[in-house]
């Protein structure tokens, strides 16, 4: 009887919580399920001409910009996440390691957290212009032409390069943080226990360092795959709404991009089925890379 | 076994909740005309994408009609940029929050059509005690509102404008070149006066540049429309992929070649008045909406603050001018009662009456609707100003003068305004617009050959 009580007590409880959840985060995510089965959803009216079971996946995987998407989206999430990873490693034992101005650099490199991707990404796109970027400026000093990376006219490689980069920086704030503070939670006897026996610092590094950090790495590498996944601020923040330099439009598209797209026709019947099913197709793509991650920590991380 | 029930009850609940869910649109909107005008508390709500300015205006003539009909209580809401308008009343359509009154494209109106969302004006206009004589709008203008697939009249024209050709006065002055207000020239003709002057370089009285058009989009489907190319159609049928078309994008691509043509991606600018005040440019197209941008400004410009004119657009064909028409209409939402739409309609009536729509126009650069208002003895005293010395206006004078202007070339164009038909469906007339902007962008970097960039296009547009 006690227990019952307490019982629906706790359903009280965690009852705003549940509302607020199913409101929010469960029913858009049912309710996407439920466009991407449905013909020409007319989202002003609320009505469909039936359902189908491919059709809206079919007009998203056959829309050419589909390929190019996937194609951007996975160079990002496969480049700039282990270049991100390691690179925010080795600043975080860097840091760990000093013993002054610490906690300026930690400051340093965590502005880009708290900072606003838009401004950055414009910022960025001012580092990469032609005639007046920094980027240029500095290849110039080693006689290096300059190089159209993002202005009127480049080419889809220097645009991606120079997308890569910004990602691959923006990325890094964050993981340094949360390897910064994994790092200062191992016991030091370790490392004087590698001290007596002379190891050297790439073996303390390889033997003791990483695999204890190693659940840091796991978590870090896992979410910072699914947030590259959904890339889309930062070729706005580059490119703006052209998505590409001015003359190569959409040549960065991303598949949330893509959603995007679609979602700005929301009046148009079928629309929002289509956005539906781009975001259904990445959703798979990031579970099944997802799964593959932890799958490999299993083996990998030490906890 | 009960886990599995619940589960699955869950999801079935939530599937036919998801199904329910959506737009509050759908009935056939039914028209039903009072025969007087209501006395009962009228609130007429109207969306836009207006800046203060404007705003300013249309409360100056709000505030006229509110004194005529005094239960009426009339409130302007700006929703940022047209996008955002077009965003606000679908999202507005299906949540049942949309004003009474909304300004917007063909193409917007179109969509909102898919929740049936708009009032059908045909009935109104043709009403006996509240009708209004249709024939005194510019034909152009009332085409394009009335061009809808199933033949009713959604919108009426408001803030109309066209394209013009905003040019340095000094430099032509300089060669002793002359251009007027009610006559266009030809690309034949202008490319001659470059032949002739050699207008394009780095020297005095050059710019490394001599045209220049403000959007991609605008000067495809005009120009598709001076080659007499075909474009698109009302059935949302892609008409790009044909010859007429080819010889137009070569066309263009020559001009590119040779300097004589731009746009602003050249500056990476998003207007061609910056490159056109900073004189990296002699001739500029854009809207006679934008006129006040156009004006020099720019001290440290190529020329300083140089002297402006406007002429027509450019044409391709003498026998065949067009001038492509803009701006947005103003459409009824159907959300609302018998006697609200009334009101409304009154309200669309006054801020399109001869004396209000020649006041708008003299302040904004945008077009009277209607060819009475041309005729308006202040909308008369306006149109000479452009033709008067500085010397022999006043100040207030001068500064309207590049409005001014801009009205007589819009009126010298008024037979020839065309415009782009809308439609919705997997690709619609906005896509369409915007994809031809992009194959302009992309012949003018170098980034696609003429012929690539058709295809692409043609690609983008499901063809």
């Amino acid at each position: 009887m006690l227990e019952d009580q307490s019982n629906v007590k706790a359903w009280f409880y965690l009852l705003p919580a549940l509302i607020l959840l199913g409101i929010f985060i469960f029913f858009p995510i049912f309710n996407a399920f439920f466009l991407v089965f449905v013909d020409e959803y007319n989202y002003m009216q609320g009505t469909y001409e039936g359902f189908t079971l491919i059709n809206n996946f079919r007009y998203v995987v056959t829309d050419h910009n589909f390929r190019v998407a996937m194609t951007n989206t996975m160079l990002l999430t496969f480049v700039s996440v282990p270049v991100s990873v390691i690179i925010a490693l080795l600043i975080s034992v860097w840091l760990n390691a000093i013993k002054r101005l610490q906690g300026f650099f930690q400051t340093i490199f965590f502005l880009p957290y708290v900072t606003n991707a838009i401004a950055i990404g414009m910022a960025f796109a001012f580092m990469f212009h032609v005639r007046f970027g920094l980027i240029n400026w500095f290849l110039g000093i080693f006689g290096i032409s300059p190089i159209n990376w993002v202005n009127t006219g480049a080419s889809w490689g220097t645009a991606i390069f120079a997308l890569l980069v910004y990602v691959t920086w923006l990325g890094l704030a964050f993981k340094i943080m949360v390897f910064l503070s994994g790092l200062q939670g191992i016991d030091k006897q370790y490392y004087d226990a590698a001290r007596v026996d002379s190891a050297s610092r790439s073996r303390v590094f390889r033997r003791i360092t990483v695999p204890l950090l190693s659940p840091m790495i796991m978590y870090i590498t896992v979410t910072s795959f699914i947030g590259a996944f959904k890339a889309y601020t930062e070729v706005i923040g580059m490119f703006g709404e052209r998505l590409g330099p001015p003359g190569n439009d959409r040549a960065v598209i991303t598949v949330v991009a893509l959603v995007y797209r679609s979602l700005d026709r929301s009046g148009v019947p079928g629309a929002l089925s289509e956005a539906a099913a781009a975001s259904l197709i990445l959703f798979g793509v990031t579970l099944v890379f997802t799964m593959v991650n932890m799958q490999v920590s299993k083996k990998r991380v030490h906890y | 076994m009960k886990k599995l029930f619940a589960m699955f009850l869950s999801l079935v609940s939530i599937f036919v909740l998801s199904a329910c869910l959506g737009g509050t649109g759908g009935a056939e909107v039914v028209v039903d005309i009072p025969d007087e005008f209501p006395e009962e508390e009228i609130e007429i709500i109207l969306w836009h994408a207006f800046g203060q300015d404007n705003q300013d205006l249309l409360q100056e003539m709000f505030d006229d009609f509110e004194d005529m009909y005094p239960n009426v209580t009339i409130r302007q809401l700006g929703q940022g940029g047209y996008d955002d308008l077009r965003s606000s009343t679908v999202q507005g359509t299906v949540s049942g929050n949309t004003p009474t009154l909304v300004l917007g494209y063909p193409d917007h109106f179109v969509e909102y059509l898919q929740g049936n969302a708009l009032v059908p004006l045909d009935e109104y206009i043709d009403h006996p005690n509240h009708g209004v004589d249709i024939d005194m709008y510019v034909p152009g203008f009332l085409e394009e509102n009335q061009q809808y697939v199933d033949g009713n009249q959604y919108s009426m024209p408001f803030a109309k404008s066209t394209e013009m050709v905003v040019y340095n006065k000094t430099v032509f002055d300089y060669y002793g070149v002359e251009f007027s207000m009610d006559e266009f020239i030809t690309w034949d003709d202008l490319i001659a006066l470059e032949e002739e002057y050699g207008l394009i370089g780095d020297g005095d009285y050059q710019a490394p540049h001599l045209f220049n058009v403000d959007s991609e989009s605008n000067f495809f489907i005009n120009t598709s429309s001076q080659f007499g190319a075909p474009y698109t159609n009302a059935e949302g049928e892609i008409l790009i992929d044909n010859q007429d078309t080819r010889d137009m994008l070569d066309f263009i691509k020559t001009q590119i070649d040779n300097d004589i043509l731009a746009i602003p991606i050249e500056w990476e600018e998003n207007y061609g008045s910056i490159p056109f005040k900073a004189g990296d440019v002699l001739m500029s197209q854009g809207s006679t909406a934008g006129t006040r941008h156009n004006v020099p400004d720019n001290e440290g410009g190529r020329f300083g603050v140089f002297e402006m004119g406007i002429m027509p657009v450019v044409q391709y064909d003498e026998d065949n001018p067009s001038a492509i028409q803009q701006g947005p209409n103003i459409a009824m939402m159907a959300d609302t009662t018998d006697n609200e739409r009334l009101a409304a309609w009154y309200l669309i009536k006054h801020i399109t009456n001869p004396e209000n729509t020649a006041f708008f126009a003299m302040n904004t650069g945008y077009v009277p609707v209607r060819v009475d208002a041309f005729e308006d003895p202040d909308y008369q005293e306006f149109l000479q100003i452009a033709h008067t010395p500085d010397e022999d206006l006043t100040t207030q004078e001068q500064a309207r003068k590049p409005f001014s202007m801009a009205a007589n070339v819009a009126y010298a164009q008024v037979d020839y305004y065309s415009f782009e038909p809308p439609f919705v469906g997997r690709v619609t007339s906005s896509n369409a617009r915007a994809e031809v902007g992009f194959m302009m962008e992309a012949i003018y970097a170098g980034t696609r050959s003429v012929e690539d960039a058709l295809q692409y296009a043609l690609r983008e547009l499901g063809q």
